[in-house]
């Protein structure tokens, strides 16, 4: 059997490589390879949830049933203080919680994407790309595991639920975590204490983005700076609409395209600039 | 025509003390013109490979021989292109192998069967194409029931058996080895031996980095010598 490394390059890459400089030339080989070997990063992902959660009863649905009971017990309580009825609040609570579990858990894995991988890296050539991708996937199923709670709300309080719009909404999402992720994996390979602060900052803005708490409740017709310049607020808002009012902002969504556009762009070319060095780095 | 060539590589190694791998610290260095975080730019580089040019063409067997710390395992990162050179250029023409480590990837928590298929998907074969070779993998190790039983409760030997027989299970155009593998009690070893010599003798090109000089001279037909990151052919 042959093990092939590169399997073949699709005209579209064939294409692009000749107009490119080396370097980006050779970060395209890396995205294309990335993309490739998606056995490999859907197997290490299901892997490290198994072993994870080996010899437990529940699995992943342990991180589903500690979201249940935080949900549950916080709900009414913040009900009060906000002063909403339960049926308005605990559907918003239940469905901001399990986005921001993914949102936060997403951006501090890619962090330490490549520092996981260390001795992977330096044992075989691979893709960088692969272990972005293989820490999304991974989130993304233990995403999927938490929904079992949004699932089971639906039943009881109302949620108007426009599944195209929920599913474009996801991608547009999950593209503008990846490029974040390519991002800080290059700079906290490098720098080792970056991942401390983006964990830092996650845990602040849990706090500063309508999460637990709703726009209108800030008054003024619910616009105020910490939502309006918020990255973390159009993030979470786009997962959140489609799911709760069956609809989602037109602005918002532009801004969160826009940034998947651009963001990846930018990312592509600090990738091809920093690519080479990573290796050395680890 | 299967090959790899390299020419005037050099790989640089910078030496990140804590200080240098804080970016608090090397931002605060820049403000205060280097007085508060001393020695956050003093990145010392250590030089593992330098000025090394020799070609390998289809059919050699190379031999890299040297001291602890000289150079070889640097160099058949920079070969599988691990480590891209830092100036100088290595073009590789062909599929490439490089058993550095068998045993990497392997999870002790996972079972025998599923950690073939984590290493052969990380030696990139298809679903398909380990699927087929499972069986016959597992055959060879010799393991029985244990297959299905966690890595952990493995003996050393028994998991280094199982990393064996998958190594030796890929062929590629291109192979590269840090030291010669050699596993197992004297019944396994003599299957080994022979399932070794046959996937060597498939390879249009072998790159062994050994100490031993007696191996070297009976399988390479050239010889290189590394001293401090420079070589020479003996």
């Amino acid at each position: 059997m042959t093990a092939t490394r590169d399997a073949a390059i699709s005209p579209f890459v064939a294409w692009a490589k000749a107009r490119l400089s080396p370097n980006m030339s050779k970060a395209l080989e890396d995205y294309s390879a990335g993309f490739q070997r998606h056995v490999l990063w859907t197997s290490l992902a299901w892997f490290e949830i198994k072993v994870k959660y080996r010899r437990s009863v529940l699995g992943p649905f342990w991180i589903t049933l500690s979201t249940a009971i935080a949900i549950a017990t916080i709900g009414p309580i913040y009900a009060r203080l906000m002063g909403s009825s339960m049926d308005d609040y605990f559907a918003y609570l239940a469905t901001s919680i399990v986005l921001w579990n993914f949102l936060s858990a997403a951006i501090n894995d890619n962090c330490s994407s490549f520092i996981a991988a260390e001795g992977m890296l330096k044992d075989v050539k691979l893709p960088l790309l692969l272990f972005i991708l293989k820490d999304l996937y991974r989130n993304i199923i233990l995403l999927l595991h938490n929904s079992v709670i949004l699932l089971i709300l639906m039943y009881f309080f109302t949620f108007i639920v426009n599944i195209p719009l929920f599913l474009l909404c996801f991608v547009i999402v999950v593209l503008n975590l990846f490029w974040v992720g390519v991002v800080l994996a290059i700079i906290c390979t490098r720098f080792r204490d970056v991942g401390q602060i983006i964990t830092s900052l996650v845990q602040v803005a849990f706090f500063l983005t309508p999460v637990m708490w709703k726009p209108s409740m800030l008054g003024a017709g619910g616009r105020h700076l910490v939502v309006d310049l918020n990255p973390f607020y159009y993030l979470i808002d786009l997962f959140r609409s489609p799911l709760l009012t069956g609809s989602v902002d037109i602005g918002h969504l532009l801004i969160c395209t826009a940034s998947a556009i651009l963001g990846n762009a930018f990312a592509f070319w600090f990738f091809s600039k920093k690519r080479a060095r990573v290796a050395y780095w680890l | 025509m299967i090959s790899i060539v390299l020419n005037k590589v050099a790989v640089d190694f910078p030496i990140y003390g804590s200080s240098g791998r804080s970016i608090k610290n090397v931002a605060f260095s820049s403000l205060t013109g280097g007085i508060i975080a001393r020695g956050a730019n003093n990145v010392r580089v250590v030089r593992a490979l330098d000025d090394i040019s020799f070609e390998c063409l289809e059919g050699d067997r190379v031999g890299l021989m040297g001291h602890n710390g000289s150079g070889k395992s640097t160099l058949l990162r920079a070969m599988a292109g691990i480590y891209e050179p830092s100036s100088g250029s290595i073009e590789v023409r062909g599929s490439i192998i490089s058993m550095l480590s068998i045993t990497q990837g392997m999870n002790a928590e996972l079972t025998g069967y599923q950690n073939i298929l984590l290493r052969t998907a990380l030696l990139g074969l298809s679903r398909t194409e380990a699927a087929r070779m499972v069986d016959g993998i597992a055959d060879f190790s010799d393991l029985g029931d244990f297959m299905d039983m966690p890595l952990r409760t493995y003996s050393s030997g028994m998991a280094m058996r199982l990393a064996f027989s998958i190594a030796t299970s890929v062929e590629a155009d291109i192979l590269l080895m840090d030291e010669w593998l050699s596993v197992g009690d004297v019944e396994f070893s003599q299957k080994a031996k022979v399932r070794l010599d046959h996937m060597v003798s498939k390879a249009k090109i072998l790159v062994l980095a050994s100490h031993s000089s007696d191996l070297v001279d009976a399988l390479c037909n050239k010889k290189y010598m590394l001293e401090h990151g420079r070589i020479r052919p003996v």
